[in-house]
């Protein structure tokens, strides 16, 4: 049903695309032409388009067409039935793994990209890492009182830190989070300890008021004190914070620092253009600015620059390089999501 | 009220009915087909995928849950929803314009409204603790209503009570009222006239309704993804999983295969049902 939206919303899109640019082209807009971009759609895409798409087309002539709800699955039915309608896509960390073992991206034009300010483990052959997320443990200010939660220890030590808990309903993350709580160095955490994890989740696991499975929850549980502290996202509590005034703070120590990859689905149509918007969303300004927007981090690092030091303390990467947080492991996931996903139901279920 | 379309009584040219033919053929036989052949092929010939639902515990148990809160929610949905919609079939005019305003408002609210809105209702300082602990005094703990099996009923029978209404909305309208008149005159008392002719007479809407409501029900991931807990875990949630996070597409196939033989048996346990009833003297419309 989505899928069926979304691959209309293309052709049309694709069809408005051809039509305008059969219209001879202003001097100019010699380099005329159109690159879909596939993205989470929402607020953050409205940023995007803010921020790197409409200076994108003003400064080459290049229509971009951005289009939400990227999936993994998608791209693969597209390129399988060889009708690859998306040129740029958000990636998941863990697609870029997933794809590569599928087959599913183009090699990257690194002519054309400028991967210097891009740390080494976020950029390879097929993806560049763009934005940075922080899994934190935030707590309602108000309901903690004097007694913050520092660590995920905290989260599992139900005597020193009473009040509701939440927990993501799923195994990423959760998994990490147990062996943290129990002790487990940072540095050693992959490959997890699975069986550990779970003997550490078997603590908690009755003192979890809610297994939540939709990201947006988690703000307005936290608000309410619905809960008094659960595993998020950093950039969610940020907005709350700041647009709502909401009582919200998080713990940044041994959070894990996701990373959303931009690549090329294999056969996209519009290649080159493609690589020119992968470079114009790499560029440490217009990264700066969104991170100043939307308090995702940068994947370009040279965007600290343009940061005040308040506005880098929003952001995954700046935690990240002082060496608080853990770097999530994509590719340890790829390989076991499954099985953890398996394991995860029948835990829970028990 | 007949079920049956007689083919002999329709003399008209058959080929009207090939546009209709060929689209349930592309847009629902074709896919069903290749969800099928997805289920068993891996890329040979397998039935890992179905070996793994049966012989896997926790399968089992979210099958059986799944059927479970179906089953749950049709009964209260009939249970609400019979006495509201026999107030509904007794009005005219605007009061029943205003009634069924109520019912189908809704019916037309987007799902992820009411259930965000019935976790600010339910949630442990929602309305109903709020009021029932600090203005009435009545508890002394909040009542978990929400993130839990009792959250995902009433999500569910909230969303499931407007179709119901409707169909035995319908069914009541279309009995006869002097069948009712007859049995008090021949000495029933109006109770007993109600529950040994009204009631029967609508027992073909009531199970129109169970088994419309039992199929929805079976099929639902939102709801209990957003007011359930750690244990209400459905099929669908785990067919949209496999599929959209997973990629495991042949075994969401299997799932959803599996999800598909349970709807079905419902619905030939329904005309079996119907038959039976329809071959009943006296039960029969023609």
């Amino acid at each position: 049903m989505n899928m069926l939206k979304n691959a209309k919303l293309a052709a049309a899109a694709l069809a408005a695309g051809a039509a305008l640019s059969a219209v001879p082209a202003a001097p100019a807009l010699a380099q005329s032409g159109t690159v879909v971009f596939a993205g989470w759609g929402g607020s953050i895409q409205r940023a995007q388009r803010a921020v790197f798409f409409d200076s994108f087309e003003k400064e080459t002539g290049i229509k971009v067409i951005d289009v939400p709800d990227v999936q993994l699955p998608k791209i693969q039915a597209m390129v399988e039935t060889g009708n690859t309608q998306w040129d740029v896509v958000q990636a998941l960390g863990m697609w870029v793994p997933q794809g590569i073992k599928a087959n599913l991206w183009e090699k990257l034009d690194f002519g054309v990209i400028d991967r210097k300010g891009v740390p080494p483990a976020l950029v390879d052959d097929y993806s560049i890492g763009n934005s940075t997320y922080g899994m934190v443990l935030a707590y309602n200010t108000r309901a903690v009182g004097d007694k913050p939660p520092t660590s995920w220890a905290s989260l599992w030590d139900t005597a020193g830190h009473p009040g509701r808990r939440g927990m993501f309903d799923g195994p990423r993350y959760s998994l990490e989070a147990a062996l943290l709580a129990d002790g487990v160095p940072p540095d050693q955490l992959y490959p997890l300890d699975v069986d550990r994890a779970f003997k550490s989740l078997d603590r908690i696991k009755d003192d979890v008021a809610v297994w939540w499975r939709q990201w947006p929850q988690v703000p307005v549980l936290l608000a309410s004190q619905e809960l008094t502290m659960s595993l998020t996202s950093n950039t969610r509590i940020t907005s709350v914070r700041k647009e709502e005034g909401a009582p919200l703070a998080m713990s940044w120590n041994q959070a894990l620092m996701t990373v959303d990859f931009l690549a090329v689905p294999r056969n996209a149509r519009n290649k080159e253009n493609a690589m020119k918007l992968i470079q114009w969303m790499n560029d440490p300004e217009r990264q700066a600015e969104l991170a100043r927007m939307t308090g995702i981090g940068p994947g370009n690092a040279d965007s600290f620059e343009f940061l005040s030091e308040q506005e880098r303390a929003d952001l995954a990467t700046y935690h990240y390089q002082k060496g608080e947080m853990v770097l999530f492991d994509n590719a340890w996931w790829a390989d076991n999501e499954q099985a953890m996903t398996q394991r995860w139901n029948a835990w829970k279920l028990q | 009220m007949s079920r049956a379309v007689d083919l002999r009584a329709f003399s008209g040219p058959l080929w009207l009915v090939a546009p209709a033919l060929l689209l349930l053929a592309t847009v629902f036989v074709g896919p069903i087909l290749m969800l099928l052949s997805r289920s068993v092929m891996d890329p040979g010939f397998t039935l890992a995928h179905y070996e793994q639902i049966f012989t896997n515990a926790a399968y089992l148990r979210v099958i059986w849950i799944s059927f479970e809160i179906a089953v749950v929610s049709t009964l209260v949905c009939l249970a609400v929803g019979y006495p509201t919609a026999y107030v509904l079939s007794r009005t005219e005019g605007t009061l029943r314009a205003v009634l069924l305003g109520l019912v189908l408002l809704p019916f037309w609210t987007n799902i992820l409204v009411r259930v965000y809105a019935w976790i600010i209702v339910l949630q442990t300082r929602g309305a109903i603790n709020l009021v029932l602990m600090d203005e009435l005094g009545l508890i002394a703990h909040p009542l978990k209503l929400v993130f839990n099996y009792t959250g995902v009923v009433i999500g569910m029978v909230h969303y499931l009570l407007p179709p119901a209404i409707l169909i035995l909305d319908a069914a009541m309208r279309s009995v006869d009222q002097r069948l009712i008149l007859a049995a008090q005159s021949l000495g029933a008392t109006p109770r007993r006239a109600f529950f040994r002719v009204f009631v029967p007479l609508t027992m073909p809407g009531i199970q129109a309704a169970a088994v419309l409501i039992f199929i929805m029900g079976l099929g639902f991931f939102v709801t209990p993804a957003l007011l359930g807990g750690r244990q209400e875990l459905t099929m669908a949630m785990l067919i949209n999983h496999e599929f959209t996070e997973l990629i495991n597409w042949g075994f969401g196939s299997a799932l959803a295969v599996v999800l598909l033989a349970i709807t079905l048996a419902g619905l030939v346990a329904y005309y079996r049902l119907q038959r039976r009833a329809g071959a009943r003297p006296g039960g029969a419309h023609g």
